[in-house]
């Protein structure tokens, strides 16, 4: 433990702290949005946008390649395919809810399809399996910013609607009874939870993301009586199993996002049988 | 028999006019004309099928008339949804959602301008709602975990926090047992009077205390005295006869479920 406090303090281990933070602060967003998504039982549309993003990263690695649009960055990309997902998804949800499974799981394997065409015919640029996996110790200074940037606007638009987005994901019916605009804290959450997903999956990779958007507020439901608490207990626990992870990668030599994955998987597991 | 008026009273609390809902070319509710007046009790009854669920749906703004029009105390329906208190059937809870019975009842405080959570004034009120109905020693409890009765309570509870002019119950003796029945009863009878009360449901008991009315669905909507509810007229409605046990008599009456198939159309009278 004290090797990893002074690899932490080491000048040259920047690379590190960088990975702590945004641990830290990916876990106020995904505590928010991860408590959302497991209470309405949408996790498999997270999965979908993640999964997505790769079809708009690989079309902008394409157009920057072999058209030339340079201005159009990949995380542009990531953030059109994953907002549009997010928006096809939402639609049919809405108005096809009995189809909404084979949607989802179109979106999901075409999304990925598409960005797998568009990289291959982009040669030397982009390494799929980087985005599929990422890599959080590459994290830079500037992602440090973007993701408390997204910390704050997620939080904020979360706790001031908390009693809304409470009504909707427990009984959407009573809520447009009272008047609430359903539709549109629907696509909301929706395309927070894009958001999310886009920004944090470009430095965790898609595996990362869906666990730690999923698993910490699943344990944190079998502890709580308050969707306060749950939030809570979801943000707390995203911040130990970045920490714990990075910690045990650390002293294993074992790369770190498995390990993150594979530690919060056990304490699920261990919640689960101490019920 | 009592055929419907056309929004015949001054300030109704509910009218109906003229509507129709078809889903996907077929006709569930067929030119619905009806009123209810302010302060009064009816039931909503009809056969499985038959439209009932269709036209509580339409009543609460959350299915839109193919034609027609429907009017809450005298306002457009999108306006008058707020003086709407609505007690649903059940409320299906995923065990994992962790939410208390008191924050449920807070919901019954929404408005579409809502932000923040609950204040100390809005929580009062809820807790006094619980109150009024003898369950505020559940309020802090996990409302997943709370029986049948409790839960009906609960979702009573936070229909009338809000103080609405119209309650509407779909089913209220489904998921109870016969003594939350009898306690559902007396605070029925208590609100009668005070606020205009709507009851879906099979039960033709539960129907029989204290309403006036009861609007049969079956495609068609029409409303009848609960005393023409006889065994003629059930069997037309449900495809049995179904004998109607005052308020107080023995607990003899069966409930209906028939097939709509079976049962009569009332347009062919």
């Amino acid at each position: 433990m004290m090797e990893f406090f002074d690899a932490l303090r080491d000048p040259h281990a920047q690379f590190l702290r960088n990975a702590l933070w945004i641990g830290l602060i990916g876990a106020l967003p995904f505590g928010l949005i991860g408590t959302y998504v497991v209470v309405r039982r949408i996790s498999y549309i997270a999965a979908a946008i993640a999964h997505s993003i790769l079809g708009g990263v690989g079309f902008a690695a394409f157009a920057q390649s072999q058209w030339g649009w340079q201005a159009f960055d990949p995380t542009y990309g990531a953030l059109l395919a994953a907002i549009l997902s997010a928006l096809v998804i939402g639609w049919v949800n809405l108005r096809f809810a009995e189809r909404e499974d084979t949607v989802i799981g179109i979106i999901w394997v075409s999304g990925m399809a598409i960005g797998l065409i568009f990289l291959a015919k982009s040669p030397g640029y982009f390494d799929p399996m980087a985005f599929l996996f990422g890599d959080i110790l590459l994290v830079g200074q500037g992602d440090l910013w973007r993701v408390g940037l997204l910390a704050g606007i997620v939080s904020l638009i979360c706790i001031a609607l908390s009693p809304q987005i409470t009504a909707i994901a427990l009984d959407p019916a009573f809520a447009r009874i009272r008047g609430l605009r359903t539709q549109r804290l629907h696509y909301l959450m929706l395309i927070l939870t894009a958001l999310t997903i886009v920004l944090l999956v470009q430095l965790m990779g898609i595996i990362l993301v869906v666990a730690l958007l999923t698993l910490p507020p699943a344990i944190a439901a079998m502890r709580s009586r308050t969707l306060a608490g749950m939030v809570a207990i979801a943000v707390v626990l995203n911040a130990l199993f970045i920490f714990g992870g990075l910690w045990l990668s650390y002293s294993l030599d074992w790369p770190s996002g498995p390990v993150i994955i594979l530690l919060a998987t056990s304490v699920f597991l261990l919640s689960l049988f101490r019920r | 028999m009592n055929e419907q008026a056309n929004c015949s009273c001054p300030s109704p609390a509910v009218c109906f006019q003229s509507v129709s809902f078809a889903y996907e070319r077929e006709t569930i509710i067929d030119e619905a004309d009806f009123d209810i007046a302010a302060g009064e009790s009816i039931c909503v009854i009809g056969p499985n099928g038959g439209g009932k669920t269709t036209l509580l749906k339409l009543l609460l703004g959350l299915l839109q008339p193919n034609t027609g029009s429907i009017r809450i105390f005298d306002k457009a329906l999108a306006q008058g949804t707020t003086e709407v208190g609505y007690v649903p059937q059940s409320l299906d809870l995923d065990r994992r959602f962790p939410i208390t019975a008191i924050d449920i009842v807070g919901m019954g405080l929404l408005h579409k301008n809502k932000l923040w959570g609950m204040r100390r004034s809005e929580r009062e009120q809820a807790w006094q709602a619980l109150d009024n109905l003898g369950l505020a020693a559940v309020g802090k409890k996990p409302f997943a975990h709370l029986s049948g009765g409790q839960k009906q309570g609960v979702l009573l509870a936070r229909a009338l926090v809000g103080n609405p002019r119209l309650l509407v119950l779909d089913e209220p003796t489904t998921h109870i047992d016969a003594a939350a029945q009898e306690r559902l009863e007396s605070e029925l009878k208590r609100l009668r009077g005070s606020l205009t009360l709507i009851t879906v449901s099979h039960d033709l008991h539960f129907v029989a205390r204290g309403i006036g009315r009861v609007i049969c669905v079956n495609r068609s909507v029409r409303i009848h005295p609960v005393e023409a509810l006889d065994l003629e007229l059930t069997q037309r409605l449900f495809g049995q006869p179904v004998a109607l046990v005052k308020h107080g008599e023995a607990q003899a009456t069966r409930h209906a479920h028939a097939h709509p198939d079976a049962v009569d159309r009332e347009a062919e009278r």
